[in-house]
């Protein structure tokens, strides 16, 4: 008589085993395992909800890949940038730019779990997780790979995550702390519970539903399948958290998850809240950054703080407050030092504009009129009007530019540690820092190494040292600087 | 002595990094600082600039800036007057 399923899947996950030679902790290292470190004791209920086994994966990847695959046949070989609105191809660059090899990364941090999470069912669905990670790298390899002929930039899929491009440094930074640098428990904490749980809904999901709007189905598609498996494999955050609550770890939880939170933040307001707002045709937007933000992360992270007993983080109400500001002034910090970017940046059309007062009703008074400026600028002096021509302050802990000023309101701050002194964007940042000076006072931001010597301080020479190559490489106005809603043209 | 420190300029989005010397004016960073962002994003009102320390102290144009606390590292923003 055959098994049911219920009946041999315990025994198959569930084989954990008394060690006889060696100790538990030299087989389980807390450095690599997590702190505190807890006797499998502790852990042997671990447990999440999918509970897969490695034949159901197979099967149920083989069908995603399929319906990925069936719609990249049907429509990956038209051309982009004949089929698509020219910003949105832009956003699809900044995407896979951004997040391709970043996945390939976090498989790293999946195979440390899969190796050192303390229960063996947390270690099957660790294994399940990196190669989900595989699968969410290849994906947007395949599809950059296919948009190469149309425009050379999609390489920066693949060779992004290698450059010293700023923003790809400010995501290494990020990814190094919140999994490829960090213990399994850490990372099940860090990685699946705030990044997975709390953010990837809205950069794989609400981003899908606007890929959809935006007739990119291809990409649609690839979104919509890789959240899937990351809402699977997100679930190990959960019994994690639980684990390290329920055995006097509780401070410690709240702290990891407020200085993920934050961390995560400020990648995403980067990345998803200027693609939202700035790079989505019009009539694609479902909803503002902020509606997304407010609706599908916000609710459901506090039902989950609530869950556990934890509190808000301390600076929620800076949080909420910069959900108005923060994406909208780095907006303009990327359209302003657009050439080191790998993707073209629009300004936004009067509609646009429009569409960013009704939605934020500071916007007109706070960020229209530096739009309007630049957009004067090119029209009476042309482009070298509207370029930068000094270097942006870096935060020593995002690695983002400080680039969150509003009327009457400045975050940016410092901190003297060591001898030198420390500019950060925000009380939040300065905070993560001072948690521990001795994990991030070492590195150097871009700008700390014009200084050190160790880039050059010329813009040809420090484009090239970010990694850009051709001429024609580096980002430019969307619309060289003469956009279709002018009737007359530029007189750059 | 050579420095750098981070200038905001405000109701501009962003800091910038100023490179200058410790016998230079305090003025004469707030000129620095306005000509990357007068005209080009800020308009220019015509008052007179002022210059503010990361506490929110007002600085002496006149003084230099070791006169005025600043060290390499350090925040300052720069106004146009009300």
């Amino acid at each position: 008589m055959a098994l049911r399923r219920d009946d041999w899947l315990d025994i198959a996950r569930k084989v954990d085993w008394e060690f006889r030679y060696v100790d538990e902790r030299e087989v389980f290292p807390e450095v690599v395992s997590g702190t505190p470190w807890l006797p499998h004791e502790a852990w042997k209920d671990w447990e999440e909800v999918y509970r897969n086994t490695y034949r159901e994966y197979v099967q149920n990847q083989l069908v995603k890949d399929e319906s990925v695959l069936a719609v990249r046949d049907a429509l990956g070989k038209a051309k982009i940038t004949e089929r698509l609105d020219p910003a949105w191809v832009q956003l699809a660059k900044f995407h896979n730019g951004a997040i391709a090899l970043g996945e390939y990364a976090a498989c790293l941090g999946e195979l440390r779990m899969a190796r050192f999470g303390r229960d063996s069912a947390w270690r099957t669905m660790a294994n399940l997780g990196a190669l989900d990670e595989i699968r969410h790298c290849q994906i947007p390899l395949l599809l950059g790979q296919d948009l190469l002929k149309f425009d050379q930039n999609f390489d920066w899929t693949h060779k992004g995550y290698h450059t010293n491009e700023w923003a790809m440094i400010a995501a290494r930074h990020l990814f190094d702390d919140m999994f490829t640098a960090a213990s399994a428990m850490d990372t099940a904490i860090q990685l699946t519970f705030v990044f997975e749980t709390g953010f990837t809904n809205l950069q794989f999901i609400a981003m899908a539903a606007m890929a959809d709007g935006a007739d990119d189905h291809v990409f649609e598609k690839a979104l919509a399948s890789i959240q899937t498996d990351e809402s699977r494999h997100a679930q190990q955050g959960h019994p994690v958290l639980r684990t390290l609550i329920e055995n006097g770890g509780k401070d410690y939880g709240q702290y990891l998850l407020e200085k993920m939170w934050w961390r995560s933040w400020r990648i995403f307001l980067a990345l998803t809240g200027t693609s939202m707002d700035y790079l989505t045709p019009l009539d694609a937007r479902k909803h503002s950054f902020k509606e997304f933000m407010e609706e599908w992360i916000m609710d459901q992270f506090l039902k989950n703080l609530e869950e556990f007993g934890l509190k808000r983080p301390w600076f929620w109400d800076l949080f909420v407050e910069e959900l108005d500001y923060a994406h909208h002034s780095f907006q303009l910090g990327l359209y302003t030092y657009r050439p080191t970017l790998w993707f073209d940046e629009p300004m936004p059309s009067p509609e646009e504009r429009e569409w960013l007062c009704e939605k934020y009703p500071t916007w007109g008074d706070t960020y229209g009129p530096i739009w309007d400026r630049i957009e004067y600028s090119w029209k009476t002096k042309g482009e070298a009007a509207t370029l930068p021509y000094s270097l942006p302050s870096l935060c020593n802990m995002c690695q983002l530019p400080t680039a969150f000023m509003r009327p009457g309101k400045n975050t940016a701050c410092t901190l003297e540690h060591g001898g030198r002194k420390y500019l950060f964007c925000s009380e939040p940042c300065r905070w993560i820092f001072q948690q521990q000076p001795e994990r991030f006072a070492e590195h150097k931001n871009v700008i700390d190494r014009i200084f050190a010597g160790e880039a050059p301080t010329d813009l040809g020479g420090v484009l090239e040292w970010m990694g850009f190559g051709r001429p024609d490489e580096p980002g430019k106005d969307l619309y060289g600087g003469n956009p279709p809603w002018w009737k007359t043209p530029a007189s750059a | 002595m050579v420095i750098a420190l981070y200038g905001f300029f405000e109701n501009d989005f962003l800091g910038l990094v100023i490179v200058a010397m410790t016998d230079q004016k305090v003025g004469d960073l707030a000129e620095q600082l306005s000509g990357w962002v007068l005209d080009l994003r800020i308009e220019r009102t015509g008052s007179s600039l002022e210059v503010l320390n990361e506490h929110g102290e007002l600085l002496d144009l006149d003084a230099t800036v070791e006169e005025a606390g600043l060290t390499a590292g350090d925040i300052f923003t720069v106004r146009q007057a009300a």
